[in-house]
């Protein structure tokens, strides 16, 4: 991340990551969330902090998460279903997920369907937040595979001419193993500049960049 | 494109497509192409023509592939194999030919294991020059299919904060059915400028554009001046401030599906070795074909509906332009370039052809 996103200094307290993730895990089961989904949300926020990927962790988003539990826009227990199949693709319904979980769920089934006819792809629909979306590409390196991940929704970002917003700064994300080095792992949003930055400039009280807001 | 891109009105000379579209398919068969292959090298030149991607027409274009093939880096006849296949994906050796003739045959392939299972996708190694990609994508679209493809080789850019070029600018383009507006077609170059823009500016002399160059120590170009013989093209978004990180690793993406995933080509040319890949998603696997069609024309008209900011008349999606501007030049006929003629009537004259009409 460019410096003025970052932590200033003096406001800065660490935190272990055992401890981080006890505590966000025990938010999302008091949100009435199965341990195991808890789990899987908290480790997705907690991968985003360890990768200083800040707009995608807990200080951004455990706020929003709580709220949107609160609001009944997150479903915490859904029953999600395959409405739509093929041997390489499906569609699902969502019932509300929290997307953090539906989208490490939902790529276990495109990776096992690349396991059978070499490529899976999965869409969503009726989800919520999906948290960093390299959380869930990255789910196919263990097994060798690439992995690719959209989210989509909202409209907060202008399109080329136009004075309204009509589209999401939607990201895409792409991970690919490698031998001995670090894998490739891209996790780009389409706008200059992911729109929880402009979240993370107001908290931390710093000035907008030239070209990225308006 | 930006207007500075354009043939200047007095160079200009319109060329009807048919006229074009015969003495494109004759060089291409005094070249050694077989009827196919010269057909569909010149039916994607041309479509590229109406479509206003100048850098990828014949204007450029056609020379350097000429030239390639009289220096064997292009096989005419080649023989492509399929050296890996499963259902859903498959290896393709292009055996030296023209990414032109040999993608929409693959692309075909793709299709065909889309229609069987949802999706196809294809790499390609030992390729060479792809043309207007977007031409490959759009061959999805007839068959109700998302389209996409990619090609990537050489290395005229330098990744963000490099001093050294060590990337192409590699383009991905999807094409996306619709049901009455004009397609969804998408084909961006991974940085600030295509690389054969920067050809187009120095035959005009035209000045350097702010923020999508380098000088050859990769520091950004953010002034108007005459445009260096050294100078590299910046990955899109040009500094790193205004996102450059993300053209740069698109192009990555890029050579990573195409090159690495094919056979492992990365780096230099090698005698103008390129790779390419193309994927096709069935529409009906994932949703219902009507519904999903007629979503998509909603979902242009909103685009194309936004307000316009201040001194902009309208908004566009990708595709639109082309689609419209490709209506006109049906009728028009080509904007061509003085220069651009005049290397025809060499052309034609050298290989014994019939003049170009006009």
């Amino acid at each position: 991340m460019l410096e003025h996103f970052h932590v200033p200094e003096e406001d800065k307290v660490f935190v272990r990551r055992e401890d981080l993730l006890k505590t966000t895990t025990d938010v999302f089961l008091a949100m009435g969330m199965p341990l195991e989904d808890a789990e899987l949300a908290a480790n997705g926020l907690i991968t985003a902090d360890i990768r200083g990927c800040e707009t995608h962790g807990v200080s951004n988003m455990l706020r929003n998460y709580v709220e949107q539990f609160r609001e009944g826009k997150i479903n915490p227990t859904p029953n999600w279903k395959i409405i739509r199949e093929t041997s390489a693709v499906a569609t699902i319904e969502a019932d509300r997920s929290h997307g953090l979980v539906m989208c490490q769920r939902v790529m276990d089934i495109a990776i096992e369907k690349a396991s059978k006819v070499g490529i899976g792809a999965v869409t969503i629909q009726n989800s919520t937040h999906a948290g960093m979306m390299a959380y869930h590409s990255m789910r196919a390196m263990e097994h060798d595979m690439i992995g690719y991940a959209i989210t989509g929704g909202g409209a907060i970002m202008v399109p080329t001419y136009g004075a309204e917003p009509r589209l999401g700064s939607v990201p895409h994300t792409w991970v690919v193993p490698a031998g001995k080095m670090p894998p490739f792992v891209l996790d780009i949003s389409s706008s200059s500049v992911a729109a929880n930055k402009i979240g993370l400039l107001q908290t931390h009280r710093c000035k907008t960049a030239a070209g990225i807001a308006r | 494109m930006f207007e500075h891109f354009h043939v200047p009105e007095e160079d200009e000379v319109r060329i009807m497509l048919d006229a074009l579209r015969k003495t494109v398919n004759e060089l291409f068969l005094k070249i050694g192409f077989s009827d196919q292959d010269a057909w569909q090298a010149t039916d994607v030149l041309l479509l590229s023509d109406t479509r206003v991607v100048d850098t990828h027409d014949v204007s450029n274009m056609m020379r350097n592939y000429i030239r390639m093939v009289a220096e064997g880096f292009v096989n005419p006849t080649p023989n492509w194999t399929i050296t890996r296949e499963t259902p859903t994906t498959a290896n393709v050796d292009c055996d030296r030919g023209l990414g032109f003739a040999v993608i929409p045959q693959v692309m075909k392939l793709a299709i065909e294991k889309a229609r069987d299972t949802g999706i196809g996708a294809i790499t390609m190694s030992n390729g060479r020059h792809a043309g207007m990609i977007a031409y490959h994508a759009m061959m999805a679209l007839p068959h109700d299919m998302i389209g996409y493809a990619i090609t990537a080789g050489g290395q005229p850019m330098p990744p963000t904060f490099g001093a050294e070029p060590r990337l192409a600018p590699n383009p991905h383009a999807w094409a996306v059915p619709t049901d009455k507006e004009p397609p969804f077609v998408l084909d961006i170059s991974s940085s600030s400028l295509a690389m054969n823009k920067l050809t187009l500016l120095r035959r005009m002399n035209a000045l350097t554009i702010p923020g999508v160059m380098a000088e050859s120590d990769g520091t950004p170009i953010m002034d108007e001046r005459e445009v260096p013989d050294d100078a590299f093209v910046l990955p899109n978004g040009g500094t790193r401030e205004l996102g450059s990180h993300k053209g740069y690793s698109l192009s990555a993406v890029a050579q990573i599906f195409a090159g690495i995933l094919s056979d492992g080509a990365f780096g230099p040319y090698e005698g103008g070795q390129m790779s390419h890949f193309v994927a096709a998603y069935s529409v009906e696997a994932f949703a219902d074909l009507h519904r999903f069609k007629s979503s998509m024309d909603d979902f242009m008209q909103y685009l194309a509906d936004t307000p316009p900011a201040p001194g902009h008349d309208r908004v566009y999606y990708a595709g639109l332009m082309e689609h419209e501007e490709s209506i006109d030049r049906h009728e028009r006929g080509i904007p061509l370039h003085n220069e651009v003629v005049e290397w025809f009537d060499s052309a034609t004259d050298e290989f014994d052809l019939t003049p170009l009409e006009r």
